[in-house]
């Protein structure tokens, strides 16, 4: 009887039901820049550096392989369309300066970091290495080197620097 | 960076490089340090809110992943459940095409809960059979203690 008055039921609470597409939210889950953090750590403490790179690089060769094709035609366009789009969807403060040779990524405010530190999440002593090793990965084959500069994990800042080997 | 749109892949080649660095004891000891080191906010909410905590937290994060489901909470009853429609974790996964997911990929999300929310005083029961469709469901029940 709906709406009808049941004993003892004064107090009792809606059954709660949501529901949700995939189409309904944008797929940004920024909590999992603390879960990577995480495991970099754990990897780190458990198995030492050399198993945090090995890992990294293990996974960037496998997941940027597509990228690195593209590196091989494309060249550093590939490489700035990537971080255009991973930067514009993270709302990173960044700055992009290059030519057909070069390419320099200023990050002025990381999205990894900011949302780490103002979750309270720990940020792995590793961390940064991710940019490096997968920066180094997505340049092997192709006739360009990158490099890590002026990394500060604690503000969220660095350079990432593309160019043609000489 | 690795973006967090990319952080599932890097997350199942984490489990296949503890595998090999391990087997499977060093991908579980992992999982098990994940749940204690970073599931704190899950934790929290249940201990503060009771089975409530599990719709606010799955309700954030689920939301946040795009996730296509359905979450009921039946407070009076002790009762919360998800219908996983769709993962957008293993769904991604299998998508990729240059990538084979973890081959106990899903396992994670039965080890980590259950750490939690067992020793709270809920039982944690999922059904996996349908993880290869990205498609999976949980059910979480406040535990009956008998009298005397």
């Amino acid at each position: 009887m709906r709406g009808g008055y049941t004993p003892g039921k004064e107090n009792a609470m809606p059954k709660q039901v949501m529901n949700r597409k995939a189409s309904d939210n944008p797929y940004l889950h920024r909590d999992f820049h603390g879960a990577l953090s995480c495991g970099i750590e754990y990897l780190h403490t458990r198995y030492g550096e050399e198993a945090v790179r090995k890992y990294l690089r293990e996974f960037a060769g496998a997941f940027y392989a597509p990228l690195r094709q593209r590196m091989k035609t494309d060249g550093l366009a590939a490489i700035r369309e990537h971080y255009e789009q991973i930067f514009r969807e993270e709302e990173g403060k960044v700055q992009f300066k290059g030519s057909d040779t070069s390419l320099t990524i200023t990050v002025k405010a990381c999205p990894a970091i900011t949302h780490m530190r103002k979750r309270g999440l720990p940020v792995a002593r590793m961390y940064c290495e991710t940019t490096r090793v997968m920066n180094e990965v997505m340049c092997e084959g192709s006739s360009f080197e990158a490099q890590l500069c002026n990394c500060d994990p604690e503000r969220g800042t660095c350079e990432q620097r593309f160019r043609r080997k000489t | 960076m690795i973006s967090c749109t990319e952080f599932i892949p890097a997350y199942s080649e984490l489990f296949k490089s503890l595998e090999k660095l391990g087997g499977t004891e060093a991908v579980e000891d992992f999982w098990h340090y994940l749940s204690d080191n970073f599931l704190t906010n899950l934790r929290d909410l249940v201990t503060a809110n009771g089975i409530r905590g599990c719709w606010l937290y799955w309700s954030h994060t689920l939301n946040e992943e795009a996730a296509d489901f359905t979450m009921e909470l039946d407070e009076d009853n002790g009762v919360f459940r998800i219908d996983m429609h769709k993962c957008p974790s293993k769904g991604r996964l299998l998508k990729l095409k240059h990538i084979e997911p973890y081959h106990d990929y899903c396992r994670h999300c039965d080890v980590l809960y259950r750490r939690i929310l067992e020793p709270l005083g809920y039982e944690y029961h999922a059904d996996f059979s349908k993880c290869g469709e990205a498609s999976c469901s949980l059910l979480v029940r406040k535990r009956k203690y008998r009298k005397g």
